[in-house]
């Protein structure tokens, strides 16, 4: 399989060009704001000499270039300066509230995969009949709702009409003690053997995942839906039909396969997509994640932090695309090498 | 009455008047019109037209795998004296696995792009073997139909994927896919039309040598009537959708007598020399508002009032030479 | 006339493309016409009138009022305007430009304009749309104008991959060459041979795409980033009222459900277009 393993690795090497571009392009949006970085950071109250200590420091005098270089060479090193808002160093805001994203991440990316696929192929099977009018229906109307407008139906309707569900409580109810180990709550709850705790932290998980889900689970249910019906038309499906195999085998594997693997590039995408559509969810909901901090970065014109985050986000998302390339290659063996035939 | 049964015992397959339509968004193609043939055991029977005309329906109504939006108007296709049309899902399914293959015209599009070779063809051969055979003898058995089929190195093929495959190569693993199961009717849908020439040429010669090594029972469509003459020991001509004319290969290509046939059998250039091929005036006929009569009548340089009328019935114009057309025993 | 005709045709086949229609129609009217249809016109940007601030909805006020005392269903058409705007400027730049980065690209296929066209676009493409969309948004402004510099900037990519992979695919296409052999300039090639054949790719995905660049805005105002009160956007109409929930869910729920209307729309129209387009291609 070393084809397979070359494949993987100018993937890999184009992930890191393009980071680098992702870095330049955010170095210039740092740089592009008007005003005094350092005057910014210290505040109007400081003397001239010591912004001026601090503009040396910093290198801001530099030309941009070497700024540049002494900047990529903090953020290689883990230091993506300091915010103005928590004046805290970046990176250790981030240990704090990305593990908090990433779990409400996980959450609203992979159990729908499932979600997705099952619709898909249930409005394929039932094509045309009631089953699928309703799928096709509801997918409609949820699709065109952004994450956000589900979040806050979601507080209206299970936060205040009928409060079954934890809303804005953060991520467990007071009470509840968990260590961090991997910071994803329910996780850890487990690992400390808290099962209650880990339901609990789960219910706190669920008005989010759900309003971050709802949009690309439905998305995914119809194009799997549609692939599958392309597809059940193809001569490939006619000839294993005409050849006798039972129809149960067909749909599910040799229809199923072809149908899904132009989907998963699609949920590769939708759930690094998950992380921008995050910073709503999290700000509705008061959710402890590195979106709702970079939110308030964002407002608070923290450079550091709003770069720091972009910065991260862009890592997160050209590593999952990466990933998901990879699943890709493995599912679809004309992936695998380059045509030599 | 005895010799009645056994001619019906020597029928594997008879096509009584298949009438098949489409819905195409709403409008309504009428493709088939009055199908009729006979194919016996160990017969070669070749279906000639030109594209377009329902070959390839008529194969899909044999296997029961025409597509949602199509209806049987009216017919009946007997796979050894029942009904496909009627037949139980396990009469279809046995009839399917053991009875009667299609070999597609493209083996690009007809093998899944995302299964090795091995798996497709161990699946089809799981369903047409007894029940519980350990997957080892599949996979001999598979390997040994690669080989039957001239595919050196069978072992390596197995592990493919149909992209790492030539079309030639393709084509003789969905050969080997459709004889290893044991059927006894080969429903070849142009089976070298989408391949080289030479190419083409090989995959003809391996169909009919393993047709006459295993006794198997031939539907060969094409367009090409070279490939008729050579393949074949009866021929049905058709033209959108009808029969116009069938008997043994032989009497038709002496003596075509429907003006179809002729013309067709006019358009092949000649080696020696009599001038350039005359196309056929005129165009196929509209399938969603087809002609009333004779559907090549338009077309017929002797087509009179009755023809556009009503369709011609069949007429023996000697002992196993049919022709539709109402002036059959006139014409040239 | 006939293909005209016989698009409708196809196009109508599907009830729900055609709800999408009138929807989207609906929509585009009230975006013109609205300051002339609604009951209340100058509630639409800046309006004070406490007396009647935060009064539930009725016959008077069909979505209530704000908490200005600004009759909310008379802002919600009065957004439209803008909504409109952006979708259109945005896909207006964004379409054309990625389109022809693409072409280019896929034209000289293999050579270093290829390579760093390409590289660039994927790595505009390597970034969460949304994040880019903020950051840029975050430094400048927050008004109309630069919410759709962000969001364009972002959104041309897609069109640039799009036109790429037809352009690099129809490049060895025998009627290229010999267009070109016959000295045809390449704005002739592009809008004689290419275009026409993306033309139903590139207009189902504007459609589909009016869609979520509204959903952008939304949410670009919704933070604070873009259409800022007292002119009226659907997002930040939304963010004000998320405060006052549940008593006066209507400074939210209206909002929403129109932000899920009109997007709703434009998904069924583009779904329809794809329909009518695909079908004829078959």
């Amino acid at each position: 399989m070393s084809k397979l393993h070359v494949t993987i690795l100018k993937r890999l090497g184009w992930a890191l060009v393009v980071l680098f571009g992702l870095s330049v392009i955010i170095f210039s949006l740092m740089r592009i704001i008007p005003g005094d970085p350092a005057r910014l950071a210290l505040g109007p109250t400081v003397p001239e000499e010591i912004v001026e200590q601090y503009r040396e420091r910093m290198h801001y005098n530099d030309p941009l270039p070497m700024q540049y270089y002494y900047w990529i060479s903090g953020v290689v090193k883990g230091d993506l300066g300091a915010s103005t808002v928590t004046h805290r160093s970046v990176t250790r805001d981030f240990a704090e509230f990305l593990p908090a994203t990433l779990e409400l991440v996980i959450w609203a990316g992979i159990p729908p995969i499932f979600f997705a696929l099952l619709l898909g192929v249930l409005g394929a099977m039932y094509n045309n009949r009631w089953p699928d009018y309703i799928i096709r229906f509801s997918s409609y109307i949820i699709i065109a709702t952004p994450a956000f407008v589900w979040a806050v139906l979601f507080l209206l309707i299970f936060g205040y009409w009928f409060p079954i569900l934890p809303s804005i409580g953060g991520r467990i109810s007071m009470g509840y003690s968990v260590p961090p180990v991997t910071g994803l709550m329910v996780l850890d709850a487990l690992i400390d053997g808290q099962p209650a705790a880990a339901w609990d932290a789960f219910l706190h998980l669920l008005l989010p995942s759900l309003a971050l889900a709802l949009g690309h689970t439905m998305q995914e249910a119809r194009l799997t839906r549609s692939y599958m019906l392309e597809n059940a038309g193809k001569d490939y499906i006619t000839m294993i039909t005409s050849q006798g195999v039972p129809r149960e085998v067909i749909n599910r594997q040799f229809l199923l396969k072809p149908s899904v693997i132009p989907t998963v590039s699609i949920m590769g995408l939708d759930i690094a997509a998950i992380f921008g559509n995050a910073f709503l969810v999290e700000t509705i909901f008061n959710w402890p994640g590195i979106s709702r901090y970079a939110m308030n970065a964002i407002l608070g014109k923290d450079i550091n932090a709003v770069c720091g985050v972009v910065l991260l986000l862009g890592v997160i998302f050209i590593l999952t695309n990466l990933l998901v390339d990879i699943v890709v290659i493995m599912l679809d063996p004309r992936m695998r090498q380059s045509r030599s035939k | 009455m005895e010799n009645m049964d056994n001619a019906q015992k020597d029928t594997i397959l008879e096509v009584k008047d298949l009438t098949v339509s489409f819905d195409v968004y709403g409008r309504i193609s009428h493709v088939l019109d009055g199908i009729s043939f006979k194919v016996k055991k160990g017969e070669r029977v070749g279906l000639v037209g030109e594209s377009g005309c329902g070959k390839t329906t008529t194969l899909k109504s044999v296997l029961n795998v025409l597509p949602k939006n199509a209806k049987i108007n009216r017919g009946e296709v007997l796979f050894e004296g029942k009904n496909v049309f009627e037949m139980k899902d396990s009469e279809l399914a046995a009839m399917r696995r053991t009875g009667a293959g299609m070999i597609f015209q493209d083996p690009s599009s007809a093998l899944n792009p995302v299964f090795s070779i091995e798996k497709q063809f161990i699946t089809a051969l799981k369903y047409a073997k007894p029940n519980n055979t350990p997957t080892k003898e599949l996979y001999d058995i598979a390997v040994e139909a690669l080989n039957n089929v001239m595919l050196p190195d069978p072992e390596r093929i197995m592990k493919s994927f149909p992209f790492q495959l030539s079309g030639g190569m393709k084509q003789r693993v969905c050969i080997a896919m459709t004889i290893a199961a044991g059927r006894q009717l080969l429903l070849a849908d142009e089976p070298g039309t989408s391949l080289d020439v030479t190419i083409q040429d090989q995959i003809l010669r391996l169909i009919n040598k393993l047709v006459l090594d295993n006794h198997l029972s031939v539907i060969m469509v094409a367009h090409s009537l070279g490939v008729i003459r050579e393949s074949t020991s009866y021929v049905n001509i058709m033209y959108a959708g009808t029969v116009v004319e069938s008997g043994k290969t032989y009497d038709v290509f002496q003596n075509p007598r429907h003006p179809y046939t002729v013309a067709l059998m006019s358009c092949v250039p000649k080696l020696t020399g009599e001038g350039i091929a005359k196309g056929i005036p005129g165009r196929v006929p509209d399938y969603m508002a087809p002609p009333k009569g004779c559907r090549f009548s338009p077309r017929c340089p002797y087509a009179k009032e009755v023809c556009k009328a009503e369709k011609p019935q069949h007429l023996e114009v000697s002992p196993g030479h049919w022709v539709s057309c109402y002036f059959a025993n006139e014409v040239i | 006339m006939e293909a005209l005709k016989r698009n409708w045709l196809k196009f109508s086949e599907s009830k729900i493309s055609v709800i999408g229609l009138v929807i989207v129609s609906a929509f585009l009217l009230l975006a013109i016409f609205g300051k002339y249809m609604v009951p209340y016109p100058e509630h639409i940007g800046s309006y004070v009138d406490f007396a009647n601030a935060g009064l539930a909805p009725s016959s008077k006020h069909l979505c209530g009022t704000d908490l200005m005392g600004r009759d909310i269903f008379s802002r919600i058409i009065g957004s439209f305007r803008n909504t409109l705007l952006m979708g259109v400027i945005v896909l207006c730049i964004s379409a054309p430009v990625g389109f022809i980065v693409g072409v280019i690209a896929g034209y000289n296929k293999g050579k270093l304009i290829d390579t760093v066209l390409m590289r660039i676009t994927d790595i505009f493409l390597a970034i969460p749309p949304l994040v880019l969309a903020l950051a840029i948004a975050s430094v400048l402004e927050p008004n109309l104008t630069n919410s759709m510099l962000a969001i364009t900037v972002m959104w041309w990519p897609w069109y640039a991959r799009l036109s790429y992979g037809v352009t690099s695919s129809l490049r060895s296409e025998n009627y290229i060459i010999y267009a070109e052999l016959v000295g045809a300039k390449l704005p002739h090639i592009i809008f004689k041979e290419i275009l026409p054949n993306c033309l139903s790719a590139v207009l189902t995905k504007m459609t589909l795409d009016m869609g979520y660049v509204i959903i952008m805005g939304a949410t670009l105002s919704y933070a604070g980033l873009g259409e800022q009160a007292p002119k009226p956007a659907l997002g930040s109409m939304i963010s004000s009222g998320v405060k006052y929930m549940p008593g006066q869910w209507w400074l939210t729920i209206f909002p929403a459900i129109a932000i899920i209307l009109i997007v709703l729309g434009f998904n069924l129209l583009g779904d329809g277009i794809s329909n009518m387009l695909g079908t004829e291609e078959n």
